[in-house]
Protein backbone atom coordinates (compact mmCIF):
# COMPACT_ATOMS: atom_id res chain seq x y z
CA UNK A 1 0.00 0.00 0.00
CA UNK A 2 1.91 3.65 -1.22
CA UNK A 3 2.29 5.60 1.91
CA UNK A 4 0.30 9.16 1.49
CA UNK A 5 2.51 12.17 1.60
CA UNK A 6 1.55 12.57 4.67
CA UNK A 7 3.27 9.31 6.17
CA UNK A 8 6.44 10.18 3.73
CA UNK A 9 6.62 13.71 5.32
CA UNK A 10 6.75 12.61 9.24
CA UNK A 11 9.26 9.91 7.96
CA UNK A 12 11.27 12.35 6.72
CA UNK A 13 11.07 14.72 9.50
CA UNK A 14 11.63 11.84 12.02
CA UNK A 15 14.84 10.69 10.14
CA UNK A 16 15.86 14.40 10.29
CA UNK A 17 15.46 14.13 14.19
CA UNK A 18 17.67 11.36 14.29
CA UNK A 19 20.32 12.46 11.74
CA UNK A 20 19.83 9.35 9.46
CA UNK A 21 21.29 10.82 6.42
CA UNK A 22 21.60 7.67 4.12
CA UNK A 23 18.01 7.56 5.29
CA UNK A 24 16.90 10.98 4.54
CA UNK A 25 18.53 10.34 0.85
CA UNK A 26 16.50 7.38 0.12
CA UNK A 27 13.15 9.11 1.68
CA UNK A 28 13.48 12.70 -0.72
CA UNK A 29 14.69 10.32 -3.10
CA UNK A 30 11.35 8.97 -2.72
CA UNK A 31 9.31 12.19 -2.21
CA UNK A 32 10.71 13.39 -5.65
CA UNK A 33 9.15 11.18 -7.61
CA UNK A 34 5.96 12.70 -6.17
CA UNK A 35 6.09 16.41 -5.70
CA UNK A 36 3.43 18.94 -5.83
CA UNK A 37 4.77 19.70 -9.13
CA UNK A 38 7.92 19.87 -11.19
CA UNK A 39 9.94 22.10 -9.79
CA UNK A 40 9.01 20.76 -6.08
CA UNK A 41 10.50 17.60 -7.75
CA UNK A 42 13.84 19.09 -8.23
CA UNK A 43 13.87 20.38 -4.64
CA UNK A 44 13.28 17.32 -3.24
CA UNK A 45 15.53 15.74 -5.47
CA UNK A 46 17.99 18.16 -4.77
CA UNK A 47 18.13 17.38 -1.05
CA UNK A 48 17.91 13.84 -1.29
CA UNK A 49 21.23 14.30 -3.49
CA UNK A 50 22.93 16.05 -1.24
CA UNK A 51 22.17 13.72 1.49
CA UNK A 52 23.64 10.93 -0.88
CA UNK A 53 26.69 12.81 -1.47
CA UNK A 54 27.06 13.18 2.47
CA UNK A 55 26.40 9.30 2.83
CA UNK A 56 27.71 7.56 -0.43
CA UNK A 57 24.56 6.22 -1.19
CA UNK A 58 23.70 4.60 -4.44
CA UNK A 59 20.97 6.73 -5.74
CA UNK A 60 23.94 9.60 -5.77
CA UNK A 61 24.58 8.89 -9.23
CA UNK A 62 20.78 8.85 -10.63
CA UNK A 63 19.79 11.76 -8.53
CA UNK A 64 22.61 13.29 -10.41
CA UNK A 65 21.92 12.39 -13.70
CA UNK A 66 18.34 13.52 -12.87
CA UNK A 67 18.96 16.91 -11.99
CA UNK A 68 21.72 17.29 -14.48
CA UNK A 69 19.24 16.69 -17.41
CA UNK A 70 16.65 18.89 -16.43
CA UNK A 71 19.76 21.94 -16.49
CA UNK A 72 19.31 21.76 -12.29
CA UNK A 73 23.35 20.91 -11.86
CA UNK A 74 26.65 20.70 -13.12
CA UNK B 1 53.41 48.75 16.36
CA UNK B 2 53.62 47.08 19.84
CA UNK B 3 56.34 45.27 19.11
CA UNK B 4 60.16 46.85 19.90
CA UNK B 5 61.74 43.74 22.14
CA UNK B 6 65.29 43.83 21.10
CA UNK B 7 67.75 40.86 19.81
CA UNK B 8 71.09 42.78 20.64
CA UNK B 9 71.50 40.79 23.42
CA UNK B 10 70.45 37.97 22.14
CA UNK B 11 72.08 37.36 18.32
CA UNK B 12 75.77 37.40 20.33
CA UNK B 13 77.88 34.58 20.81
CA UNK B 14 76.33 31.90 23.46
CA UNK B 15 78.75 33.18 26.37
CA UNK B 16 77.47 37.09 26.22
CA UNK B 17 74.18 36.33 24.59
CA UNK B 18 71.11 36.50 27.07
CA UNK B 19 67.95 34.93 26.75
CA UNK B 20 64.90 35.78 24.86
CA UNK B 21 63.38 39.13 27.11
CA UNK B 22 60.31 38.69 28.78
CA UNK B 23 57.75 39.89 26.86
CA UNK B 24 58.77 36.80 24.71
CA UNK B 25 56.99 34.54 27.14
CA UNK B 26 53.79 36.22 28.71
CA UNK B 27 52.91 39.38 26.32
CA UNK B 28 50.25 38.74 23.88
CA UNK B 29 50.93 41.18 21.58
CA UNK B 30 54.27 39.42 21.37
CA UNK B 31 53.16 36.33 21.28
CA UNK B 32 50.96 37.29 18.14
CA UNK B 33 53.83 38.66 16.48
CA UNK B 34 55.65 35.01 17.06
CA UNK B 35 52.29 33.46 15.94
CA UNK B 36 53.20 34.48 12.59
CA UNK B 37 56.87 34.87 12.16
CA UNK B 38 57.27 31.67 14.46
CA UNK B 39 54.79 29.34 13.34
CA UNK B 40 52.66 30.38 10.39
CA UNK B 41 55.96 31.13 8.20
CA UNK B 42 57.61 27.74 9.03
CA UNK B 43 56.99 24.41 8.90
CA UNK B 44 54.88 23.69 12.18
CA UNK B 45 53.84 20.02 13.45
CA UNK B 46 49.78 19.76 13.73
CA UNK B 47 49.47 16.22 14.46
CA UNK B 48 50.39 13.01 13.04
CA UNK B 49 49.26 11.30 9.96
CA UNK B 50 48.62 7.90 12.20
CA UNK B 51 45.74 9.71 14.03
CA UNK B 52 44.17 9.92 10.03
CA UNK B 53 44.30 5.80 9.52
CA UNK B 54 41.67 5.20 6.64
CA UNK B 55 40.31 7.26 4.14
CA UNK B 56 37.83 9.36 5.47
CA UNK B 57 38.80 10.30 8.77
CA UNK B 58 39.03 13.51 9.58
CA UNK B 59 39.83 15.50 12.92
CA UNK B 60 38.92 19.19 13.10
CA UNK B 61 41.00 21.00 15.88
CA UNK B 62 42.13 24.82 16.26
CA UNK B 63 45.94 25.59 15.36
CA UNK B 64 46.90 29.56 17.06
CA UNK B 65 43.10 30.04 16.63
CA UNK B 66 42.46 28.84 13.00
CA UNK B 67 40.50 26.26 12.69
CA UNK B 68 41.61 23.55 10.43
CA UNK B 69 40.83 19.78 9.08
CA UNK B 70 42.98 17.29 8.93
CA UNK B 71 41.66 14.71 6.84
CA UNK B 72 42.70 11.47 4.63
CA UNK B 73 41.00 12.12 1.18
CA UNK B 74 39.90 8.97 -0.70
CA UNK B 75 43.32 8.41 -2.37
CA UNK B 76 44.92 7.82 0.58
CA UNK B 77 46.73 11.41 0.54
CA UNK B 78 46.82 13.22 4.11
CA UNK B 79 45.27 17.24 3.64
CA UNK B 80 44.63 19.63 6.19
CA UNK B 81 42.37 22.38 5.28
CA UNK B 82 40.54 25.31 6.89
CA UNK B 83 37.80 24.00 8.52
CA UNK B 84 35.62 26.75 7.09
CA UNK B 85 32.90 26.74 4.50
CA UNK B 86 33.21 28.88 1.43
CA UNK B 87 30.03 30.08 1.22
CA UNK B 88 28.97 31.65 4.81
CA UNK B 89 32.01 30.62 6.16
CA UNK B 90 30.39 28.50 8.70
CA UNK B 91 32.28 25.75 10.32
CA UNK B 92 32.31 22.16 8.12
CA UNK B 93 32.86 19.53 10.80
CA UNK B 94 32.75 20.01 14.16
CA UNK B 95 33.94 16.42 15.55
CA UNK B 96 36.22 13.77 14.63
CA UNK B 97 34.22 11.61 12.05
CA UNK B 98 34.96 9.64 9.41
CA UNK B 99 33.30 11.15 6.16
CA UNK B 100 31.48 8.26 3.77
CA UNK B 101 30.45 10.48 0.59
CA UNK B 102 31.14 14.34 0.61
CA UNK B 103 31.89 17.07 3.76
CA UNK B 104 28.48 18.42 3.56
CA UNK B 105 28.85 21.91 5.43
CA UNK B 106 25.69 21.93 7.95
CA UNK B 107 24.59 24.99 6.66
CA UNK B 108 23.18 25.22 3.31
CA UNK B 109 24.64 22.24 2.32
CA UNK B 110 27.26 23.06 0.36
CA UNK B 111 28.96 19.79 -0.76
CA UNK B 112 32.88 19.38 -1.01
CA UNK B 113 34.82 16.73 -1.91
CA UNK B 114 37.69 15.15 0.40
CA UNK B 115 40.37 16.51 -1.86
CA UNK B 116 38.40 20.23 -1.27
CA UNK B 117 36.89 20.48 -4.60
CA UNK B 118 33.54 22.02 -4.45
CA UNK B 119 30.99 19.17 -5.83
CA UNK B 120 27.31 20.62 -4.94
CA UNK B 121 25.89 23.89 -4.43
CA UNK B 122 22.16 23.34 -3.39
CA UNK B 123 19.30 25.39 -4.60
CA UNK B 124 22.57 28.46 -5.13
CA UNK B 125 20.77 29.25 -8.47
CA UNK B 126 17.12 29.16 -6.35
CA UNK B 127 14.95 26.36 -5.45
CA UNK B 128 15.79 23.24 -7.09
CA UNK B 129 18.23 25.00 -9.30
CA UNK B 130 21.52 24.28 -8.21
CA UNK B 131 23.71 26.50 -10.10
CA UNK B 132 24.19 29.90 -10.88
CA UNK B 133 26.47 31.58 -13.63
CA UNK B 134 28.38 33.69 -11.03
CA UNK B 135 29.30 30.23 -8.88
CA UNK B 136 32.40 28.68 -10.45
CA UNK B 137 32.80 25.97 -8.61
CA UNK B 138 36.41 25.39 -9.63
CA UNK B 139 37.25 28.45 -7.56
CA UNK B 140 35.59 27.70 -4.45
CA UNK B 141 37.04 24.31 -3.21
CA UNK B 142 38.12 23.84 0.17
CA UNK B 143 41.08 26.53 0.82
CA UNK B 144 44.53 23.85 1.53
CA UNK B 145 46.88 24.55 3.85
CA UNK B 146 50.01 23.52 2.53
CA UNK B 147 51.42 19.94 4.58
CA UNK B 148 54.12 17.61 4.26
CA UNK B 149 54.53 14.15 6.24
CA UNK B 150 58.19 13.15 7.60
CA UNK B 151 58.45 10.76 10.68
CA UNK B 152 54.81 10.66 10.36
CA UNK B 153 54.19 14.16 11.82
CA UNK B 154 51.79 16.31 9.49
CA UNK B 155 54.19 19.54 9.24
CA UNK B 156 52.07 22.15 7.91
CA UNK B 157 52.91 25.97 6.53
CA UNK B 158 50.26 28.48 7.48
CA UNK B 159 50.92 31.26 5.76
CA UNK B 160 52.02 28.92 2.43
CA UNK B 161 55.65 31.07 2.29
CA UNK B 162 57.97 28.64 3.37
CA UNK B 163 60.81 26.78 1.28
CA UNK B 164 60.12 23.67 0.80
CA UNK B 165 59.96 21.17 4.07
CA UNK B 166 62.93 18.81 2.36
CA UNK B 167 64.82 21.86 1.86
CA UNK B 168 63.61 23.55 5.16
CA UNK B 169 64.43 20.05 7.00
CA UNK B 170 67.56 18.64 5.16
CA UNK B 171 69.72 18.89 7.83
CA UNK B 172 67.71 17.04 10.44
CA UNK B 173 66.83 15.11 7.85
CA UNK B 174 70.25 13.90 6.39
CA UNK B 175 70.92 13.69 10.41
CA UNK B 176 68.71 10.79 11.05
CA UNK B 177 68.93 9.40 7.16
CA UNK B 178 69.52 5.73 8.56
CA UNK B 179 65.53 5.95 10.79
CA UNK B 180 64.15 6.97 7.14
CA UNK B 181 62.04 3.61 7.26
CA UNK B 182 58.78 3.40 8.02
CA UNK B 183 57.58 3.96 12.02
CA UNK B 184 54.54 2.04 13.00
CA UNK B 185 52.27 3.98 15.94
CA UNK B 186 51.87 2.22 18.95
CA UNK B 187 47.99 2.56 18.62
CA UNK B 188 46.51 4.34 21.80
CA UNK B 189 48.25 2.72 24.62
CA UNK B 190 51.00 4.83 23.01
CA UNK B 191 49.70 8.35 23.06
CA UNK B 192 49.29 10.61 25.71
CA UNK B 193 48.40 14.88 26.41
CA UNK B 194 50.27 16.73 28.81
CA UNK B 195 48.72 20.47 29.36
CA UNK B 196 51.26 22.60 30.65
CA UNK B 197 51.29 26.21 32.25
CA UNK B 198 53.79 27.97 29.87
CA UNK B 199 54.96 29.21 26.96
CA UNK B 200 55.54 26.64 23.91
CA UNK B 201 58.83 28.09 23.92
CA UNK B 202 60.16 26.60 27.54
CA UNK B 203 59.44 23.70 26.01
CA UNK B 204 60.93 23.72 23.33
CA UNK B 205 64.20 24.74 25.64
CA UNK B 206 63.97 22.18 28.28
CA UNK B 207 64.08 19.46 25.71
CA UNK B 208 66.85 20.63 23.79
CA UNK B 209 69.23 20.41 26.98
CA UNK B 210 70.68 18.22 28.81
CA UNK B 211 71.89 20.39 31.78
CA UNK B 212 68.94 19.42 33.69
CA UNK B 213 69.10 15.78 34.17
CA UNK B 214 71.03 15.39 36.87
CA UNK B 215 68.70 17.27 39.08
CA UNK B 216 64.91 16.83 37.16
CA UNK B 217 65.41 13.08 36.07
CA UNK B 218 67.92 11.44 38.97
CA UNK B 219 65.86 8.16 37.46
CA UNK B 220 67.69 8.29 33.96
CA UNK B 221 70.50 9.61 35.41
CA UNK B 222 72.02 6.63 37.03
CA UNK B 223 72.26 4.67 33.71
CA UNK B 224 72.91 8.08 31.86
CA UNK B 225 75.13 10.60 33.50
CA UNK B 226 75.70 14.42 32.02
CA UNK B 227 79.02 13.60 30.49
CA UNK B 228 77.49 11.15 28.54
CA UNK B 229 75.39 13.72 26.90
CA UNK B 230 76.91 15.67 23.69
CA UNK B 231 74.91 18.97 22.67
CA UNK B 232 73.28 19.47 18.73
CA UNK B 233 73.35 22.88 17.65
CA UNK B 234 72.41 23.62 14.21
CA UNK B 235 71.96 27.27 14.20
CA UNK B 236 68.43 27.79 11.81
CA UNK B 237 66.78 24.84 11.79
CA UNK B 238 67.23 22.15 14.84
CA UNK B 239 69.03 22.03 18.74
CA UNK B 240 69.58 18.96 21.10
CA UNK B 241 71.14 16.10 22.67
CA UNK B 242 72.56 12.95 22.18
CA UNK B 243 73.25 10.50 24.52
CA UNK B 244 76.10 7.80 24.15
CA UNK B 245 74.89 5.31 26.66
CA UNK B 246 70.88 4.29 25.14
CA UNK B 247 69.76 0.98 27.00
CA UNK B 248 67.20 -0.52 25.24
CA UNK B 249 64.01 -1.29 28.01
CA UNK B 250 63.63 -5.09 28.58
CA UNK B 251 60.36 -7.05 29.57
CA UNK B 252 60.34 -9.01 32.36
CA UNK B 253 61.41 -12.29 30.22
CA UNK B 254 63.79 -10.39 28.16
CA UNK B 255 61.63 -9.48 25.64
CA UNK B 256 62.37 -6.65 23.47
CA UNK B 257 61.77 -4.12 20.99
CA UNK B 258 62.65 -5.07 17.56
CA UNK B 259 65.51 -2.72 16.26
CA UNK B 260 65.60 -0.64 12.86
CA UNK B 261 66.91 -1.90 9.82
CA UNK B 262 70.71 -1.66 9.05
CA UNK B 263 71.72 0.74 11.38
CA UNK B 264 74.97 1.57 12.22
CA UNK B 265 76.87 0.47 14.93
CA UNK B 266 76.50 3.80 16.36
CA UNK B 267 73.33 3.66 17.59
CA UNK B 268 74.03 0.44 19.39
CA UNK B 269 74.37 2.84 22.33
CA UNK B 270 73.23 6.54 21.23
CA UNK B 271 69.91 7.77 20.92
CA UNK B 272 69.42 11.57 20.20
CA UNK B 273 66.48 13.80 21.20
CA UNK B 274 66.24 17.30 18.55
CA UNK B 275 63.76 20.16 19.15
CA UNK B 276 62.76 20.74 15.49
CA UNK B 277 62.06 24.53 15.51
CA UNK B 278 59.04 25.74 16.05
CA UNK B 279 57.58 23.24 17.86
CA UNK B 280 57.88 19.45 17.18
CA UNK B 281 60.28 17.50 19.63
CA UNK B 282 61.29 14.18 18.23
CA UNK B 283 63.77 11.25 19.95
CA UNK B 284 65.23 8.50 18.66
CA UNK B 285 66.70 5.07 19.73
CA UNK B 286 67.76 1.73 17.95
CA UNK B 287 64.28 0.41 18.71
CA UNK B 288 61.74 2.77 19.24
CA UNK B 289 60.86 6.77 18.50
CA UNK B 290 58.45 9.36 19.29
CA UNK B 291 57.01 12.74 18.64
CA UNK B 292 56.38 15.69 20.75
CA UNK B 293 53.89 18.19 18.95
CA UNK B 294 53.31 21.08 21.02
CA UNK B 295 50.27 23.33 20.54
CA UNK B 296 50.64 26.43 21.46
CA UNK B 297 47.15 27.45 23.56
CA UNK B 298 47.98 31.42 24.87
CA UNK B 299 50.79 33.16 25.61
CA UNK B 300 50.79 30.97 28.71
CA UNK B 301 49.56 27.48 28.10
CA UNK B 302 50.81 24.52 25.93
CA UNK B 303 49.44 21.59 24.81
CA UNK B 304 51.90 18.74 24.44
CA UNK B 305 50.66 15.23 22.35
CA UNK B 306 52.96 12.61 22.53
CA UNK B 307 53.21 9.71 20.44
CA UNK B 308 55.04 6.45 20.21
CA UNK B 309 56.37 4.98 17.42
CA UNK B 310 58.32 1.60 16.81
CA UNK B 311 60.18 -0.80 13.89
CA UNK B 312 57.29 -3.37 13.73
CA UNK B 313 53.85 -3.26 13.22
CA UNK B 314 53.14 -5.56 15.83
CA UNK B 315 55.03 -5.08 19.19
CA UNK B 316 54.81 -6.73 22.70
CA UNK B 317 51.74 -5.38 24.70
CA UNK B 318 52.99 -5.35 28.25
CA UNK B 319 56.44 -3.72 27.28
CA UNK B 320 55.03 -1.31 25.12
CA UNK B 321 52.78 -0.17 27.71
CA UNK B 322 56.12 -0.11 30.07
CA UNK B 323 57.74 1.97 27.47
CA UNK B 324 55.17 4.57 27.32
CA UNK B 325 54.66 5.33 31.20
CA UNK B 326 58.53 5.23 31.38
CA UNK B 327 58.50 8.44 28.95
CA UNK B 328 54.98 9.50 30.87
CA UNK B 329 57.33 9.99 33.90
CA UNK B 330 59.90 11.56 32.85
CA UNK B 331 57.99 14.38 30.23
CA UNK B 332 55.78 14.70 33.92
CA UNK B 333 59.08 15.07 36.05
CA UNK B 334 59.96 18.07 33.28
CA UNK B 335 55.98 20.03 34.25
CA UNK B 336 57.42 21.50 37.26
CA UNK B 337 60.05 23.22 35.62
CA UNK B 338 58.72 24.82 32.36
CA UNK B 339 55.94 26.05 34.75
CA UNK B 340 58.17 27.66 36.76
CA UNK B 341 60.60 29.27 34.41
CA UNK B 342 57.11 30.76 32.92
CA UNK B 343 56.52 32.13 36.67
CA UNK B 344 59.83 32.91 37.02
CA UNK B 345 59.22 35.38 33.47
CA UNK B 346 56.88 38.02 35.60
CA UNK B 347 59.83 39.04 37.45
CA UNK B 348 59.97 42.04 35.94
CA UNK B 349 63.76 42.50 36.00
CA UNK B 350 64.44 38.88 34.57
CA UNK B 351 66.69 40.01 31.77
CA UNK B 352 66.50 36.93 29.73
CA UNK B 353 68.97 35.03 32.13
CA UNK B 354 72.80 34.39 31.64
CA UNK B 355 73.51 31.05 29.88
CA UNK B 356 76.16 28.39 30.65
CA UNK B 357 78.41 28.59 27.37
CA UNK B 358 79.18 25.40 27.91
CA UNK B 359 75.67 23.24 28.41
CA UNK B 360 72.77 25.97 27.03
CA UNK B 361 74.45 25.93 23.40
CA UNK B 362 71.39 24.44 22.34
CA UNK B 363 68.87 26.96 23.82
CA UNK B 364 70.82 29.61 22.32
CA UNK B 365 70.75 28.20 19.20
CA UNK B 366 66.86 28.16 19.39
CA UNK B 367 66.65 31.91 20.61
CA UNK B 368 68.97 32.65 17.66
CA UNK B 369 66.47 30.60 15.24
CA UNK B 370 63.64 32.35 16.73
CA UNK B 371 65.09 36.29 17.03
CA UNK B 372 66.19 35.70 13.09
CA UNK B 373 62.90 35.05 12.20
CA UNK B 374 60.92 37.90 14.03
CA UNK B 375 63.41 40.24 12.81
CA UNK B 376 62.89 38.74 9.21
CA UNK B 377 59.43 39.81 9.85
CA UNK B 378 59.61 43.36 11.02
CA UNK B 379 62.17 43.34 8.17
CA UNK B 380 59.25 42.56 5.80
CA UNK B 381 56.54 44.58 7.73
CA UNK B 382 58.85 48.11 7.72
CA UNK B 383 59.66 47.50 3.88
CA UNK B 384 55.40 47.22 3.13
CA UNK B 385 55.07 50.91 4.69
S1 LIG C 1 27.92 28.47 5.01
FE1 LIG C 1 28.40 26.56 4.18
S2 LIG C 1 26.80 26.25 2.79
FE2 LIG C 1 26.36 28.18 3.57
FE1 LIG D 1 63.64 16.80 30.77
Amino acid sequence: MPLSDQDLEDQIIRAHEINNIWLLAKLYADAAERGLDQDHNFFLATQAYVYALQSNHPLKSKLHAFLKSHGREE
Amino acid sequence: MPNTTSFDTVRTSVSRAKGLPNAHYIDPAVYDEERHALLFNQWAGLAVASEIPEPGDAIPSTFLGVPVLLLRDKYDKVRVFQNTCRHRGMILIEHATKIAGAIRCPYHSWCYRTDGRLMSTPHVGGPGQNTHKDINRSELGLIEIRSHIWRDVVWINMNGNAPAFEYAMRDAITRWSEFDQPLYHGGSDSQFKLEVNCNWKLAVENYCESYHLPWIHPGLNSYSRLEDHYNIENYGSHSGQGTLVYRQLFGEHGEKFQDFENLSEKWNASAEYLSIYPNVLLGTHRDHAFAIILIPEGPEKTVENIHLFYSTKDTNEALRKKNTDQWKDIFKEDIFVVEGMQLGRHGIAFDGGKFSPAMDGPTHCFHDWAASQIETQRGMENAAE
